[in-house]
């Protein structure tokens, strides 16, 4: 993978084939996951995603707690559209390719792919000692693809943010 | 400005003290450690959302890292909740704290 920076300020990211197959389950799990209900969400996910820690302490409960939650949940919906625009523009699966991102999408973007980083290491309850890449090399079954998937985000994440 | 006699305006008892507490600084935003998000992505969520400049940016991810918390933020109530809530959105674990608390 190779990121550079395009003439209108957006992000030109170069992807093997695998590397799009993989970007491309990463935007639909994403999909899938930001339509879901926070209630409904894996709980671990939603702990990450939509946390109610420190809430109480702070005077926020009821209606108002409620409203919170909703706020967060609403952001995530919001970046469907964007998501959908990132699947299409993607080079076919298993392909090698350009990837444009617009100058305007980069922030939605690696935020995205932050929150499926979250995702996967609270789906699997992944702690600091998981996310070694030694425990990685380690790994077997669904752990290391999830393992794989955040290792290849913070890769492109650190790429999208040093251009 | 019309002139003339002017009355000051009735202070209703409780509500002096609701008003001064709606505009103090006294609560906290405080973003808190975890395993996951990067260092370089944290930076850049605070450069967004709460508009440090790289060096001060950094230094309160260092002491996220380092310390487990960091105070980003001393604001008024409504502030502090819209900066809670927007770091967030970004995946940052943030909760808010009354200083007098």
């Amino acid at each position: 993978m190779k990121v550079s920076r395009s003439e209108g300020g957006g992000r030109q990211v170069e992807l093997a084939g695998p590397e799009s197959a993989l970007v491309q389950q990463v935007l639909e799990g994403l999909m899938e996951a930001y339509q879901t209900a926070p209630g409904e969400i894996d709980p671990m996910v939603a702990n990450l995603w939509y946390g109610r820690a420190g809430l109480k302490e702070a005077g926020i409960r009821g209606e108002e707690a409620i409203h919170w939650i909703e706020g967060l949940h609403e952001v995530r919906l919001g970046r469907q559209t964007a998501l959908q625009r990132w699947k299409k523009s993607l080079p076919k699966a298993g392909q090698a390719g350009i990837w444009k991102i617009a100058e305007e999408d980069v922030e939605t973007l690696v935020a995205a792919l932050n929150d499926h980083r979250l995702r996967r290491a609270g789906e699997f309850d992944l702690g600091e000692g998981d996310l070694e890449v030694k425990a990685m090399e380690k790994s077997k079954g669904d752990k290391r693809v999830a393992l794989v998937e955040i290792h290849f985000l913070a890769w492109m994440i650190e790429l999208l943010l040093q251009e | 400005m019309q002139g003339g006699t002017t009355t000051a305006p009735e202070v209703i008892p409780g509500q002096e003290t609701d008003l001064s507490e709606a505009f103090a600084k006294g609560w906290r935003v405080i973003v808190w450690n975890d395993p996951v998000n990067l260092m370089s992505y944290v930076v850049f969520v605070f450069m967004r959302v709460l508009g440090f400049n790289a060096t001060k940016a950094q230094k309160h991810m260092l002491e996220v890292h380092e310390q487990g918390r960091s105070v980003v933020a001393m604001e008024t109530r409504e502030k502090a909740e819209f900066y809670c809530h927007r770091l967030q959105e970004f995946g940052l674990k943030s909760t808010l704290e009354a200083t007098a608390g």
